[in-house]
């Protein structure tokens, strides 16, 4: 990341360099964090620009670069919340006018089983999980990403891969059949 | 990076997990295609932060600098006549856009600074014709305040995050201040220049710093965290004190030199619910609560003489003061108090009042989209109406500026309130995802339906103050949803395995009637005339309108068959229901085109008001009897009124088309609102 590099060196660049620069690097992986979040890539694309348009808008008070992937990941997790409580009242209100909508995402459902399982999760679960197994978050990371404590990620982690276990060996039981 | 050992089932989720994700393919979005929407997100962020914060507490803070000195720092000589001669509007000028200019004096011009426009322009102050224009920043991010003083014009720029000196001769900017956060307000004083900054420390706080600053170097010679609310801090400023107001703690009185806290005006925050707007002069500070104004000895800071009762409606309101004078904005006029004992005595007729600067024999007001001159002479020819584009896109039909009351509109997850001309808008409640508005019958409060957790299904009904103030949630509500009021505003029906009435402090929860594996009930309405109508859906069947008593009694059908009806809504006096009728049926997996149509209280007369195709649903109606719906269309969703009886259809709200997301959902109150917030 070079003109991260050249920030530290006292060769300070400008801000839509730095922006550039973190979207190249970590844009993907975002993505992808939030393909787990809400199952869906258009919508993490969403996310992902809506966390680059709130880093910008914060930049100035960000007071040390290294702190700008943190908060993209915070940002990315916030809008997922977001999002499913959008969708929870349009399927609410598609019902009341006859309008269904999917309830499952066929995104990952086709994809894989693992990632099927992670969507049946709850959200703090879901976020636990994808933090520190995929984002490679420690555990006090994720509970400042989440804005927990880091007990309530080792409790939420614990139950969510006891409940990843069941699922699995549940899907695992019915394909045998 | 991790540091903590994986057992061996981590390790194993930790790789299919990177093998299951990353196997899916992104597409490339180079930074050069992404960077455009990424900056357009960010404006519309801003735009809701500038409508927060400048429209109501920048313009009260500069209102209170400028017309306490003039541009070399002398107190004005003698004050606007007050004659037998009504004050009147005598010039305007238009401006695009609908946010209110900032406003400055000095030079022998008027300065306005258009945000919407990323400029500011110099005006004839007798015509307010455009002499000059400078470029500040971008389009819908730049300018945000301006002040006059040491014969220069200082102008915050949003875009950059710099205090701007522009000559006002040339318009050519001759310094650029770097001021470091998210710079709010500006003003001059004492020689000195005082700017407001946000945010502290990190991206989670709110609170503010206040900067001095010297002007003909540039250099920032002081700085004090701000108490309360970043978004509602109030500054005014003279040689001996610095004040500053915030929504919830006392007014301070500061000393410029040391910037430390002198003493703080106690009663000042009695009825404060917002940043109170302030003025110094006469030896007195000036400090508005929500009902009236209250003057404070400057030597003591005791409270010496309070206003009669002015509806002011919003304790930021802007003050500017003269030497026999201080005008202030109520709900629909401009007062004028006497300087000691407060008491009325000029009013000028005039709505939406957001900054006063005097520049004796006049007056100037900004208010959204225009600068008006008032003095006591001839009117001059009212402009022509044009229509409103509001800061979230929504384009406003001109005559929608006659219609009365207040609209509660989605601004993303969150409740926004808006004029009916789309003016004014500014979020309820901000903190967490609010949905389902319904206005009290009396106009001043909302239910609505809040998030108090982050898994879907943590809500309950809640109800606010329409500035914002006294969120309560109601016990025994979790899981409710589509609240309405009692005709009384003391009890709330809302659905949640059934149909549900609460008192609203949370006592006497009653259970109407209760779902079963055969029926459910949702979207319960309270009539004037005491009857609650809800859509009922048996197993396999599609919805229809029952109707019933407030005790569950006398349940009856409003409609039968068809293809489905839902979503109903009381006229004011509870003679008609509207309500959202299916009009055929593409299967269960296809959008069923809906219409609105309106029958009479027992089901009768049934007839269609909306526009035939597409969808239209959520209907409401406005206090004097038309009915205000949603209907889609290519670029999201518009609004339509209608009379009754299906006559004068009009489309009051043409969706944004500027990409930010549309209205969804809409109420509309009966009460004419302040712009005050919590």
């Amino acid at each position: 990341l070079k003109v991260v590099e050249g920030v530290r060196s006292g060769n300070r660049p400008r801000r839509d360099d730095l922006v550039a620069a973190l979207y190249d690097r970590h844009r993907s992986e975002l993505i992808r964090l939030g393909i787990g979040l809400v199952g869906d890539v258009g919508d993490a694309e969403e996310l992902v620009q809506d966390a680059f348009a709130a880093l910008l808008r914060r930049w100035t008070a960000l007071r040390d670069v290294d702190a700008a992937p943190g908060y993209l990941r915070t940002a990315v997790v916030n809008g997922a919340r977001a999002r499913w409580r959008r969708r929870a009242l349009r399927e609410r209100m598609s019902r009341l006018i006859g309008v269904p909508t999917e309830t499952t995402d066929p995104d990952v459902a086709e994809r894989s089983t693992l990632l099927t399982a992670i969507a049946a999760l709850p959200v703090r679960k879901r976020a636990c999980v994808l933090l520190r197994y995929y984002a490679d978050l420690s555990e006090a990371e994720t509970a400042t990403v989440l804005g927990v404590s880091v007990g309530t990620v080792k409790s939420q982690t614990a139950k969510a891969l006891a409940q990843l276990s069941k699922s699995l060996e549940s899907q695992q039981s019915g394909a045998q059949q | 990076m991790t540091s903590e050992i994986d057992t061996p089932v981590e390790a194993e989720l930790r790789s299919q997990l990177h093998t299951s994700l990353d196997g899916i393919a992104v597409d490339d979005l180079p930074w050069p295609h992404a960077r455009a929407d990424i900056h357009h997100r960010v404006q519309a962020r801003r735009r809701r932060i500038r409508a927060a914060v400048a429209a109501v507490a920048t313009a009260s803070a500069v209102a209170s600098i400028l017309v306490v000195l003039q541009s070399d720092g002398r107190r004005t000589s003698s004050p606007p006549t007050v004659g037998t001669r009504p004050w009147r509007v005598v010039a305007s000028a238009q401006f695009p856009g609908t946010d209110p200019p900032r406003i400055a004096l000095g030079d022998g011009y008027v300065f306005a600074g258009l945000w919407d426009s990323g400029r500011v322009d110099r005006l004839d102050p007798v015509t307010l014709e455009p002499t000059g224009s400078v470029d500040v920043g971008s389009s819908q991010d730049g300018p945000l305040s301006l002040s006059y003083g040491a014969g220069s014009l200082w102008v915050l720029n949003f875009a950059d995050a710099r205090l701007w000196r522009i000559d006002p001769a040339t318009l050519q900017p001759t310094m650029k201040i770097k001021l470091g956060g998210e710079p709010s307000q500006v003003a001059f004083g004492d020689g000195q220049l005082w700017v407001t900054v946000c945010c502290a420390t990190t991206h989670t706080s709110n609170r503010q710093r206040l900067l001095r600053i010297n002007p003909n170097s540039g250099t920032i010679t002081g700085s004090i965290a701000l108490p309360g609310d970043g978004e509602t801090i109030n500054i005014a400023v003279e040689p001996h004190a610095v004040l500053v107001g915030s929504q919830d703690a006392p007014v301070s009185v500061l000393d410029p030199q040391t910037l430390t806290v002198q003493r703080q005006l106690h009663d000042s925050c009695d009825f404060c619910d917002g940043a109170p707007g302030l003025a110094i002069g006469e030896g007195s500070f000036y400090v508005t609560s929500k009902t009236s104004v209250l003057r404070f000895a400057e030597s003591t800071g005791r409270l010496i003489a309070e206003s009669p009762t002015v509806s002011i409606g919003s304790t930021a309101t802007p003050l500017a003061l003269a030497p026999d004078g201080l005008w202030l904005t109520s709900r629909d006029a401009l007062l004028r108090l006497a300087v000691t004992d407060l008491r009325v005595t000029d009013h000028v007729q005039l709505r939406a009042s957001s900054q006063i600067a005097i520049a004796e024999p006049a007056l100037y007001v900004s208010s959204p989209g225009r600068v008006v001159r008032i003095a006591q002479e001839a009117p001059a020819p009212t402009p022509t109406p044009s229509p409103t584009i509001n800061d979230a896109g929504l384009s406003a039909a001109p005559w929608a500026r006659d219609l009365p009351g207040e609209v509660a509109v989605n601004c993303g997850s969150d409740i926004c309130l808006m004029r009916p001309d789309g003016t004014g808008e500014r979020p309820l409640f901000a903190t967490f995802p609010e949905w389902d508005p319904e206005w009290s019958p009396d106009g001043h409060r909302l239910v609505f339906r809040g998030y108090y957790g982050i898994a879907e299904g943590d809500y309950a009904i809640y109800t606010v103050g329409s500035d914002g103030c006294h969120v309560t949630r109601i016990p025994g509500t979790d899981g409710g949803y589509q609240p309405t009021w009692s005709t009384t505003g003391t009890r709330i029906t809302f659905a949640v395995g059934g149909v549900n009435v609460i008192n609203t402090d949370g006592t006497g929860l009653h259970k109407l009637t209760r779902d079963t594996r055969a029926r459910f009930d949702a979207a319960p309405a309270w009539s004037a005339a005491d009857r609650i109508a809800f859509a009922r859906t048996f197993h396999g069947r599609p919805p229809e309108i029952y109707a019933m008593n407030p005790d569950g009694s006398h349940v009856s059908a409003l409609t039968q068959g068809g293809r489905g009806f839902t979503d109903p809504a009381w006229s004011p006096d509870g003679r008609h229901l509207a309500f959202v009728a299916t009009t055929a049926s593409r299967g269960p997996t296809a959008g069923n085109p809906t219409v609105i149509e309106v029958a009479n209280a027992n089901g009768s007369d049934r007839h269609t008001v909306s526009p035939a195709g597409g969808n239209s649903f959520d209907p409401s109606w406005t206090p004097d009897g038309r009915v205000v719906f949603l209907a889609t269309s290519n670029e999201g969703y518009d609004a339509y009124l209608v009379n009754a009886d299906g006559t004068n259809l009009r489309r009051l709200y043409k969706g944004p088309t500027n990409g930010q997301a549309g209205i969804e959902t809409i109420a509309w109150g009966p009460a004419h609102l302040d712009r005050s917030r919590c």
